[in-house]
């Protein structure tokens, strides 16, 4: 190898380049290859032919499998066809030789070297060393050409499959891509918003829920009410979209637990807070009806199990100043427009409201907003937050 | 287009599957973030209240 670095001579890449043309056009009027057998081995210059070889080489081996599919393909004939021009290497080499000799120079021998390990091909042009080493070379170069017919086929058949994309891209075949993907992305849109996101929807709720009591608890601590003297805390309105509650029903989960806000509107309340109070209804513990709506499905529906409440069970609002605790007592399906369940006195205009009620209004059927669930529930007692958690907040059974 | 996107993947094949699936958690988690919520805010239909 070093004998070759010092006196090769390996050919500049136009040098190459031209030697490879010349070795296509000579491969065709070579199609007597086989008149040159001894040849290669007197004619190790083929550098050029082999560095183009690799060259194809890498699609070829990338095109092997197409090749393959090809050969099954019914008309393999044309690929086929491509081959002959390439006739086993050996001949065309030899006539690449004499046209590559004078282009080169003597530096880059070593990259070349590298590059395609044909090191030996460099003594070719001095007569003398080419015997010992055509030796050898004949081998590396027939294994190279022999090859090569395979890499000159499947040129054809690479350029053949680079075309494929586009040959294989039709409006027919991305449109139904498009329609596939859109099929996925509306199922993907139906799991995300029925029960991903009103799975984290439920979480935040009921963390928010948790959270704000703590922080009731804490308030309290630090600034002590005045003792309690049996009478209900009287509950300032809340402006649209401030949250002034939080409501828990231990039917609906042990952590169930669903931010209060005033205001009905989704953008403000219910696709934001939770649970909204119509403004124009009373607040809890005053005679009069408190009125609450909520999503029974979709942003976290908080409502979501409203049509689970049996009689008896605890509805309890909690606020700063303590736990007012509703029980439930029934429900009722109505149309949409059906404002009275919303009076002092459900369903009973002009009455002086002489009990304290709760209301809370979902949509019925689960996703139509065919009617509405009414739910009621009375007025039980205040639980002032000195003195801590109330009964009616213990975990339900069955 | 997806034989496109395969395409333009790098790698061997093992390499080209992380990556899809490194695009299509990307895809899903921008989707989750912010398109089904904007399409949500579109299309929500939910009524809970009651109205005159």
């Amino acid at each position: 190898m070093s004998s070759d670095s010092d006196g090769s001579i390996p050919p500049t890449r136009a040098a190459r380049r031209a030697a490879e043309r010349a070795a296509e056009q000579s491969a065709e009027r070579d199609a007597l290859a086989a008149r040159q057998p001894a040849v290669p081995s007197a004619t190790p210059p083929e550098e050029p032919e082999i560095s183009e070889i690799p060259e194809e080489g890498d699609s070829s081996t990338t095109d092997s499998p197409a090749q393959t599919r090809r050969s099954s393909d019914p008309e393999p004939a044309v690929l086929r066809g491509t081959g002959p021009e390439a006739p086993p290497g050996v001949p065309a080499a030899a006539e690449v030789a004499p046209a590559e000799n004078p282009a080169v120079p003597e530096e880059s021998a070593p990259t070349i070297e590298t590059l395609f390990g044909l090191n030996e091909p460099a003594t070719a042009p001095q007569p003398i060393p080419a015997p010992d080493e055509s030796g050898r070379l004949p081998e590396p170069h027939t294994v190279a050409m022999a090859a090569a017919p395979a890499t000159s086929a499947s040129t054809g058949t690479g350029k053949r499959r680079r075309k494929r994309p586009f040959e294989g891209f039709s409006v027919i075949g991305a449109f139904g891509e498009i329609l596939l993907t859109a099929g996925v992305l509306m199922l993907l849109y139906l799991v995300w918003q029925l029960w991903y996101n009103d799975m984290v929807e439920r979480g935040q709720q009921d963390g928010a829920a948790a959270s704000l009591s703590q922080q009731w608890d804490k308030d309290a601590k630090n600034n002590p009410a005045p003792a309690f003297d049996g009478a209900a805390p009287v509950i300032p309105t809340p402006v649209d979209g401030e949250t002034f509650a939080s409501l828990r029903i231990p039917r609906f989960g042990e952590s169930y637990g669903a931010p209060l806000a005033g205001g009905v509107s989704k953008a403000k309340t219910l696709d934001k807070a939770g649970i909204g109070h119509y403004s124009d209804t009373q607040l809890p513990g005053q005679p009069g009806n408190f009125a609450l709506a909520g999503h029974r499905n979709t942003h976290g529906a908080p409502l979501n199990q409203v049509a689970n409440l049996r009689v008896g069970d605890a509805i309890v609002i909690e606020t700063p100043e303590g736990w007012f605790t509703y029980r439930y007592r029934n429900s009722e399906y109505v149309p949409p427009t059906a404002v009275d369940v919303l009076n002092a006195v459900p369903r009973e205009d002009s009455v002086a409201a002489t009990q304290s009620v709760i209301t809370l209004t979902s949509c019925n059927p689960i996703m139509s907003t065919a009617e509405r669930i009414i739910a009621y529930g009375l007025f039980e007692s205040f639980t002032p937050r000195a003195d801590g958690a109330p009964k009616s907040l213990n975990p339900v059974e069955g | 287009m997806y034989a496109a996107l395969w395409r333009i993947l790098p790698g061997p094949v093992w390499l080209r599957l992380i990556l899809l699936l490194i695009l299509i958690g990307a895809a899903v988690y921008a989707l989750i973030t912010w398109g089904f919520p904007w399409v949500q805010s579109i299309v929500d239909n939910q009524e809970v209240t009651i109205e005159q």
